[in-house]
């Protein structure tokens, strides 16, 4: 079975999966959200499935094509939220999460097509943990943004005085604010330390890394997560407009995915 | 008329004594709260529905005429099913409300306790309890509460999460204020502030919550800690204004903080909904809360009456199989006899038999009657189990006593014990009667829905 098929498999288990959640938040009966749960399941294992079947057929790491990276994003946003789930039972934040997974596995099937970087370069250990590092923090901050957009929703609906089908849905402001806090705590410290090790093998290669529009985008995120952190340990701040930089934050690492990129091209 | 058919908690093991000293009923139980009166029994004796009207004419001393247009009576499976419906809260008049399972606990208790409870009643009532628990579980029926208090601790809820280590203000001692405070303090809220124009007041009412009083021209200062603040005073004009909490939100650095007005006038001016991560309720918005609540539980109904209908369905094949075990008793126990008086009357024939040629002879005579029994047994138990009105069917146990010549005189389904008296099922001229299974009926007396 090719890594393509199982790849498309588990994007039509997390879309029914996104069904089922998408349901439970905004119709007014609720939809069965443990079947949403049981096809979210599935659709990790067939995409872990998929990944481990791609890479043994190419003898690749995944991050030798953008293909391979976004399903590897998608994959990593699935298993941070998957136990985020099972242990606290948040379905709205599913509702959000499997269509972000969806979008990453549809632009990796649409991709799929394109030549590997099969260089020597993409070997190198310190480059594939360069690339999964950052590829991980950026699905906790996908993630974290998601919570944001929880947030502002449910606090649209507080201060409108109105309680639509959603309300009883979505989760507490605290509870959404604090989860969104904790993935970034553990985010920032994985983005410094991939960035460090780009860093470190970028000046080893004495190339112009420094003025690289995809560098710099990496450093404003990391300011803009480094700035939230900051505020909210060391300032006690919390609240809207923390919430409102979290989907900032999420906005700078797309552009940072679609910038156009000397040194981060290998074939 | 529901005061005078109600049966206190202090005159209920009386009654029970009463009610179960009369011969018509094999096991009885009373429900009786503020809003019904429900009289559960087992009879034996199909005809004998109409002596709870007697029982309750000569405890109560009041004529069947004057109250029997006030009540119902349901048997079998629909009285199996309305007690189901009763302890999960649908015959409520508040929909859901828990206090009715308690209640249906109690009365089990309490009619195990007078021993007019046996193995029927036992069997009903604790499925009654467990059908109760599960229709609060699976489905939505008894989430949150028709008080203000009730949609305070939701709105909270919905801001906060839980409510643990939360801290409420209180503004105005007053009896609302108290009442909606205690709520919060029920469901987690640990530090509670109490500020009032006199002092003594909020001190009384910090040591009711358990609590600190702090001096009301304080109170600015305790918002910056409060997470929640309900206020209801009655002062004219509105005491805490968006320029007063201006500088109160600057200190909380971002921190919802919700501000419940239950007071008339408002005590807090509309405005300061205005300010980030301020959510200003007032009466108006928690009336909308307790709306929405009841909107929900109604339409839980139909989910609970899903619950209810699937345990009275398992109840009820529980309750017919009941009357398929002394059938299946006698057939064992006289093929069983008939095998023992066949081994021994081999046993004078063939003396020198050894003893393991003797082993497997009675194996194999135990293994053919097994074998024989299975069939007649299965099919008994799934008569049993398809006669769903529990004895109006074919007679298939007067059949397969008539085939296997069995001892009809036996009241198959009755409960040893009459009365907590170990009485034996008598053996008299009403025998055939007394062979058919005992029917459950609830009747109940003016009922408020």
């Amino acid at each position: 079975m090719s890594a393509t098929l199982l790849h498309a498999g588990a994007l039509a288990w997390y879309i029914m999966a996104g069904i089922f959640y998408g349901a439970n938040l905004t119709l007014k009966t609720p939809a069965h959200t443990e079947r949403a749960r049981i096809f979210f399941l599935v659709a990790v294992t067939v995409h872990t499935l998929a990944i481990g079947v791609h890479c043994m057929l190419t003898r690749q790491s995944p991050f030798a094509s953008a293909s391979g990276t976004l399903s590897v994003a998608a994959w990593a946003l699935a298993l941070i939220f998957l136990p985020i789930e099972f242990r606290s039972r948040m379905p709205s934040l599913g509702a959000l999460a499997a269509p972000v997974c969806c979008l990453l596995l549809f632009m990796a099937l649409a991709t799929s097509g394109a030549s590997m970087a099969a260089t020597a370069e993409m070997r190198r250990g310190i480059v594939s943990m360069h690339v999964l590092l950052i590829v991980f923090s950026f699905a906790f901050f996908a993630l974290a943004a998601c919570c944001a957009v929880l947030y502002v929703w449910q606090y649209g609906l507080l201060k409108k005085h109105t309680r639509g089908a959603q309300f009883k849905r979505l989760p507490p402001l605290e509870k959404v604010d604090s989860l969104a806090y904790h993935l970034v705590a553990f985010a920032l410290p994985m983005l410094t330390i991939g960035l460090a090790l780009g860093i470190a093998r970028a000046a080893s290669l004495h190339n112009n890394w420094l003025s690289d529009p995809k560098t710099i985008m990496s450093f404003v995120a990391w300011v803009v997560y480094g700035g939230y952190l900051t505020a909210r340990t060391l300032g006690g701040w919390r609240g809207t407009r923390l919430n409102y930089l979290l989907i900032a934050g999420l906005a700078v690492t797309l552009a940072l995915y679609f910038v156009p990129s000397a040194t981060h091209r290998f074939s | 008329m529901r005061e005078r058919l109600t049966f206190p908690e202090t005159r209920l093991p009386g009654a029970l004594r009463a009610l179960g000293g009369r011969q018509e009923f094999a096991e009885a139980a009373i429900l009786s709260t503020c809003n019904r009166t429900e009289i559960y029994t087992v009879v034996p004796h199909p005809g004998h529905e109409k002596a709870v009207h007697h029982f309750i004419e000569d405890y109560h001393g009041i004529s069947a005429a004057d109250y029997v247009s006030h009540t119902y009576m349901h048997r079998d499976a629909d009285a199996v099913r309305h007690l189901f419906q009763v302890a999960s809260g649908l015959d409520s008049l508040v929909l859901g409300e828990g206090q009715i399972l308690k209640q249906v606990r109690d009365a089990f208790a309490a009619a195990a306790e007078a021993g007019t409870a046996g193995k029927m009643l036992n069997g009903l009532f604790r499925t009654a309890i467990a059908t109760g628990r599960r229709a609060r579980t699976e489905t939505e029926i008894g989430k949150g509460g028709f008080s203000v208090g009730h949609a305070a601790v939701d709105l909270a809820r919905s801001i906060f999460g839980s409510l643990d280590g939360a801290a409420i203000l209180i503004l105005g001692a007053g009896k609302m204020s108290e009442l909606t405070a205690r709520h919060l303090v029920t469901n987690g809220v640990r530090f509670v502030m109490v500020a009032n124009r006199t002092f003594e007041r909020a001190t009384s009412l910090a040591e009711k919550l358990g609590g600190t009083a702090i001096r009301y021209d304080d109170f600015p200062d305790a918002m910056s800690r409060a997470d929640i603040v309900i206020s209801s005073t009655a002062s004219p004009h509105p005491i805490v204004t968006r320029k007063l909490l201006q500088p109160v939100m600057r200190k909380r650095r971002g921190r919802s903080l919700l501000l419940i007005d239950i007071a008339v006038p408002r005590d807090i001016e509309p405005q300061v909904d205005m300010l980030d991560n301020v959510f200003l309720k007032n009466v108006d918005d928690l009336e909308e809360v307790v709306s929405d609540m009841a909107r929900e539980r109604a339409g839980e109904v139909a989910r609970v009456e899903v619950v209810v209908a699937e345990e009275t369905e398992k109840f009820m094949t529980w309750f017919r199989a009941l009357s398929v075990a002394p059938v299946v008793t006698q057939m064992r126990e006289k093929h069983e006899e008939i095998r023992q008086a066949e081994l021994a009357r081999l046993r004078n024939q063939l003396p020198d038999m050894p003893d393991r040629a003797w082993q497997n002879i009675e194996a194999a005579m135990k293994s053919l009657m097994n074998r024989m029994q299975r069939d007649p047994i299965e099919r008994l138990k799934e008569a049993a189990a398809r006669d769903s009105s529990g004895g109006g069917g074919p007679d298939i146990f007067d059949a397969a006593r008539e085939l296997f010549a069995l001892d009809g005189t036996r009241c198959p389904a009755r409960p040893e014990s009459l009365n907590g008296k170990g009485a034996e099922a008598p053996i008299d001229s009403e025998s055939e009667e007394l062979s058919r299974e005992p029917a459950f009926q609830a009747s109940a007396a003016e009922e408020g829905r």
